[in-house]
């Protein structure tokens, strides 16, 4: 992305279904409070049943959870976020979409194979719907999202991916207007697979805390409508960002640093700034020991004087592959309403760690902001927003 | 930009029919020659994604700016199936390693390790078009220069037992299967005349759009070759009377990038335009030159 290109790629729909709501101002309202409401999942199919901390989405209309109904919530995100643009029907045929997911359809596999396996199916099928297709198929055939689709699964950088791929084809010419939607259904592979790992917290997050000790995952969907704009609009854009791999081990980030670094100063290259110009920073803030301790340095390695930082994951739980559409359009959303929002969880300094997120929500105007993502299998990104005030 | 196919590698194997066959090849005798470490726990997604990576790449090295992309129909499915049998019948958590190699981009670590790469390294699927949908990304890299070089590379694996991959697949137990890591090295093109290029790699709406693609076209359709599975009629009548390409392929879902190796590497035709029908929409790409 180059600093002062004449199309740049301004953020102009949201849409948000989380754990706080399914309207984007219950969202914005609720990642305000801090500490959310943990809810306890039992996943009782093991022989010794697991307890774990979970944060599963919340609709007004009391939706089930099985495939229309879960389906229906990425709808819902993806019809706030195409209504605020102002896209019209006709022009949905063409637009690319960019979906990041780290399970996709998963959930709905699970269901099917367990619904089979109840009923005696001597024939059960595991993984009935393979691939990646079933809801970009799903938003084209109810939403008439019929443009070109890319399926990320770069896990927690999936949805980071598609938004700096989507602003990269804007700038390029190559489209203009795209949707970056990230999806994270509620799946049993996902909160085995990370209990598995010992990384999920006993009871809350506490991001970059002494005392934290693990992650609580989130459901969500997050919308974010893309459109070409020449640079002397007002808005939010996407200035500029990267993307790198780290190949140090396939869980966890170089606790130096070292990469996580290069990545930020590769993306403040690409938006055309110097470290300085960063008004405040995104973390990605998964309050596990070796993460936040990775991230720490790097940040500390790029940026001599701090700027203020938040960590969302703590409000929302992590949404893992969504993380990169539902995080930004939570940061996008409070910065268009002129705040920064807090970070939940944190109380006690880690002189190790050496940072401090804010943990009350403080004014935030015009310039430039770092969102941070990393993930398993050495995938970091990190992407640059830049408010520009209206003229008006 | 025109783009150069500088190098192409594959790992391809024919299965035969999951009525006949209940095992596949054991790949790890071949993924010394292709490693320079040795990779314990990895899957067989992996194995595949390592070996046909390392039969493009062959002597191993490739500047620091090479983007990587790999795309899948269907992922790594053989784990993931695993994974839900471990949970549902033997009622069991997954193990770790199992669990993270259910994530697709874990191919990627091993493959970006393996080539010392550290640049962006992007999983990228389309259930129709797996590869336009990672050449049409690594297309936007090299336009924008944001990458020197990519490496692009479309693996499908099959899983055991092969009569439910079958079914996952939507055919027969009577069809021959593959699996298939179909690998494309691409630069922009230099000065000098490339011997081979990727001149297109669109995504077009419906059958009027996908007559004027072809509508573009004035060269010799003697020099033409095509590949495409299962169009419509509809889209049939719009597309010249070129000559198929007889790729001799089983059925996997990496089937159209294992036709473009086969072209590149063959004698038959100076240019391949491929097709994909994807829910009345049309995944075509085109290829002038060979290897």
């Amino acid at each position: 992305m180059m600093a002062g290109s004449e199309r740049r790629a301004e953020i102009c729909g949201l849409g948000l279904v989380t754990s706080l709501g399914d309207r984007l101002d219950d969202n914005l309202a609720g990642i305000m409070r801090g500490a959310p409401a943990y809810r306890c999942r039992t996943l009782d199919i093991f022989d010794e049943p697991i307890d774990v901390p979970y944060l599963p989405i919340r609709r007004s209309d009391a939706a089930g959870a099985r495939e229309d109904a879960t389906f229906a919530s990425v709808g819902l995100a993806v019809e706030h976020a195409l209504s605020e643009a102002g896209v019209e029907a006709a022009d949905r045929r063409s637009m690319p979409v960019y979906i990041g997911s780290s399970s996709y359809a998963i959930g709905q596999s699970e269901a099917l194979f367990a619904d089979a396996l109840a009923a005696g199916d001597a024939d059960a099928l595991a993984v009935p719907l393979a691939g990646f297709g079933q809801v970009s198929r799903y938003l084209r055939h109810e939403h008439g999202l019929a443009g070109a689709d890319f399926l990320f699964n770069t896990a927690c950088t999936s949805s980071a991916n598609a938004l700096l791929v989507a602003a990269a084809a804007i700038e390029a010419g190559r489209c203009d207007r795209a949707l970056v939607v990230g999806v994270e259904l509620g799946n049993l592979t996902t909160l085995a697979g990370f209990c598995g790992m010992q990384l999920l917290a006993d009871d809350c997050m506490r991001p970059f805390d002494r005392r934290r000790n693990g992650l609580v995952l989130g459901e969500g969907c997050g919308a974010i409508v893309l459109r070409a704009a020449s640079a002397d609009v007002g808005g939010v854009f996407v200035a500029g960002g990267a993307s790198g791999c780290d190949t140090f081990s396939i869980s966890t980030s170089n606790p130096d640093g070292s990469r996580i670094a290069a990545v930020m100063r590769e993306a403040l290259t690409s938006a055309g700034i110097e470290v300085d110009a960063i008004a405040a920073i995104k973390a990605h803030g998964t309050a596990s020991p070796m993460n936040d301790d990775a991230e720490a340095a790097g940040m500390r390695q790029v940026f001599a004087d701090m700027p203020p930082f938040v960590a969302l994951k703590s409000s929302i739980g992590h949404t893992l592959g969504a993380c990169g559409a539902t995080e930004t359009a939570f940061i996008v959303a409070a910065l268009r309403a002129g705040v920064l929002p807090p970070t939940a969880g944190f109380a006690e300094y880690d002189d190790r760690l050496g940072v401090r997120p804010q943990v009350s929500a403080r004014p935030a105007g015009a310039g430039y902001y770092m969102l941070n993502f990393f993930g398993f299998g050495g995938n970091n990104a990190s992407v640059i927003l830049e408010t520009v005030r209206r003229a008006d | 930009m025109r783009i150069e196919v500088a190098a192409a590698g594959e790992y391809y194997a024919d299965l035969g029919a999951a009525d006949q066959l209940h095992e596949v090849k054991d790949l790890r005798p071949l993924l010394a020659a292709v490693c320079r470490e040795r990779f314990r726990r990895i899957d067989r997604f992996t194995q595949l994604a390592l070996l046909g990576s390392g039969h493009c790449v062959r002597d191993g090295r490739l500047p620091a700016d090479t983007g990587l992309y790999i795309s899948s129909g269907f992922g790594s499915i053989a784990n993931t199936v695993n994974v839900q049998r471990q949970m549902f019948i033997d009622r069991r958590v997954p193990k770790p390693l199992t669990f993270i190699n259910t994530l697709s981009n874990s191919a990627g670590y091993y493959v970006a390790r393996n080539l010392g790469l550290t640049a962006r390294n992007q999983f990228v699927s389309r259930d129709a078009a797996p590869l336009e949908a990672a050449l049409q990304l690594a297309t936007l890299d090299l336009v924008r220069g944001d990458i020197g070089q990519a490496l692009v590379g479309v693996v499908d694996e099959a899983s055991l037992p092969l009569d439910e991959h079958a079914r996952r697949l939507g055919v027969g137990a009577d069809v021959p299967l593959a699996e298939g890591s179909h690998w494309l090295l691409l630069r922009p093109a230099g000065a000098s005349v490339p011997s081979a290029t990727l001149a297109a790699v669109d995504t077009l709406a419906d059958v009027a759009a996908l007559s004027a693609w072809f509508a573009r076209f004035d060269a010799s359709p003697d020099a033409r070759i095509w590949f495409a599975d299962d169009v419509s009629p509809p889209a049939r009548a719009a597309c010249p009377m070129l000559e198929r390409l007889e790729a001799a392929l089983g059925v996997y879902r990496s089937r159209t990038a294992g036709a473009v190796l086969r072209y590149l590497s063959g004698t038959t035709g100076e240019e391949l335009i491929t097709v994909v029908e994807d829910d009345g929409r049309y995944h075509v790409m085109r290829f002038v030159g060979r290897l």
